[in-house]
């Protein structure tokens, strides 16, 4: 009998183990900054940052009043900016006289920075950091 | 006969002792320990089977309809009076509607109006009726918009495969577009799948952002300018946003829990937006293949091979895992 004291003991302790498992981590490191056009902070909008190696995901995240958060895998990135601003209202249904209506917003930058294989800017990614600001040209 | 001395009865009771019991209690713990996520992951699994059902019987339809509309795919989504590439004039119209008569909603089809747009009358009640295979299980079913809001839908979880790039094409898309089997404002033919109807998909899925709100695009699929198609520009559940005409507030916010599946940027144009599949099955996403075939692509997938099985001609030798 003194044997068997030990076995729920022992069977407690692994179910433990077995419980606790594996837990995912993914790779993505958080790298935020500033992001403004000829100085001036883009008030909304997104920024990507795709890798030269074509197999790996594109990350990214929101411009909001001119600072981003993004999420992103280490390696050799074409970032890639599209910023708005909010310039009114807008009708959901075109054409219709009572249509309920929606927020307008108008880009600011330039169309080349948002396509991939046009934009100039570039990013090295090795850590997590809150410094890396970007300052587009409007007469890119 | 020699009675058993009391003695010995007392040291041999009949009966289990704390510890006996003990190791029957752990043992029970332990089988239910294990069964009880199991049972948990059998219903998911259950759930994922009909959202792979509903997907694959959408995937048929387009197939009947090719074989009924001259080898034309449906319309993917038309966003004002135009007409395509079949011959026909189109309204403001989503992809359901066309595939209603070969999903046995037949009654549906013959109520719709096609010299109307979807949000016009007589088309505004047919938006309203719930059609079960709008829905993955695995999300939520019987979805719909706020129904103080005049315009209010039905939502679902289906979206076509409308290529590697926005939802229209801007300036730049047009050099890097590598076709699709549906696009807005265009109906592809079968035999511009050049890379194979096995190796291209035909739909994917999306989460319902905001029912009972206005609030997000994400699972307005009957609207053109809702949730019509996903694009590869991000790869499935993507950590980074997608860029829609309308997003859920707390769905901006990276600090917020819904930015971790369901991120998301408002932006002022068609030609900017796009948005990624999405599921909340775990680790990935489903999809079907223009050949009738349903499968399971990782969240983990490279993005090169899904850009590959996303367009109809980019000539690309990767893929599906």
């Amino acid at each position: 009998m003194r044997k068997l004291v030990n076995l729920p003991v022992s069977l407690v302790i692994l179910t433990l183990v077995l419980a606790g498992g594996c837990g995912g981590s993914s790779d993505e490191i958080t790298v935020s900054g500033q992001v403004t056009i000829d100085g001036a902070p883009i008030p909304t909008g997104v920024i990507s940052f795709v890798d030269a190696d074509p197999s790996v995901p594109a990350g990214g995240g929101p411009i909001k009043d001119g600072r981003y958060t993004a999420l992103v895998t280490a390696g050799e990135k074409t970032v890639t900016v599209l910023g708005n601003k909010l310039v009114g209202q807008e009708p959901e249904y075109e054409g219709v006289a009572d249509s309920p209506m929606r927020d307008k917003y108008e880009m600011i930058t330039p169309p080349e920075y948002n396509a991939t294989h046009l934009s100039p800017l570039r990013a090295t990614i090795s850590g997590s950091r809150d410094d890396l600001d970007f300052d587009l040209d409007s007469k890119l | 006969m020699p009675l058993p001395s009391p003695s010995l009865s007392r040291r041999r009771t009949p009966g289990f002792t704390l510890v006996e019991l003990l190791v029957v209690i752990a043992i029970i713990g332990i089988l239910v320990a294990l069964l009880l996520p199991a049972i948990q992951a059998a219903r998911e699994a259950a759930r994922r089977t009909q959202c792979v059902n509903n997907l694959k019987q959408w995937t048929l339809a387009v197939h009947n309809h090719i074989d009924s509309n001259d080898g034309f795919f449906s319309i993917g989504a038309n966003p004002d009076v135009r007409r395509v590439q079949n011959g026909r004039v189109y309204r403001r119209i989503s992809w359901p509607v066309e595939l209603w008569p070969f999903a046995e909603q037949m009654i549906l089809f013959e109520q719709y109006d096609f010299s109307r747009g979807f949000f016009e009358a007589p088309n505004m009640a047919t938006c309203r009726e719930h059609v079960a295979a709008y829905s993955c299980p695995s999300d939520l079913v019987r979805a719909e918009h706020n129904n103080d809001y005049q315009y209010w839908r039905v939502l679902g979880n289906y979206v076509t495969n409308m290529g590697n790039t926005h939802l229209h094409q801007n300036a730049a898309d047009q050099a890097i577009f590598k076709g699709a089997p549906f696009g807005v404002g265009h109906v592809y033919h079968i035999a511009e799948i050049r890379d194979g109807t096995s190796n291209t998909l035909a739909f994917s899925e999306i989460i319902i952002a905001a029912p009972n709100t206005t609030n997000d695009n994400r699972g307005d699929i009957l609207n053109n300018e809702g949730s019509p198609g996903f694009m590869s520009m991000l790869t499935p559940n993507s950590s980074s946003p997608d860029r829609l005409r309308r997003c859920k507030s707390t769905a901006q916010d990276p600090n917020h829990i819904d930015y971790q599946t369901i991120p998301c940027v408002p932006v002022g144009g068609n030609t900017e937006y796009h948005l990624a599949a999405r599921s909340r099955h775990p680790g990935g996403v489903n999809v079907s293949m223009c050949d009738g075939s349903v499968r399971f692509v990782a969240d983990t997938i490279a993005h090169d091979v899904w850009e590959a099985a996303v367009t109809a001609a980019g000539g690309e030798a990767l893929q599906l895992p």
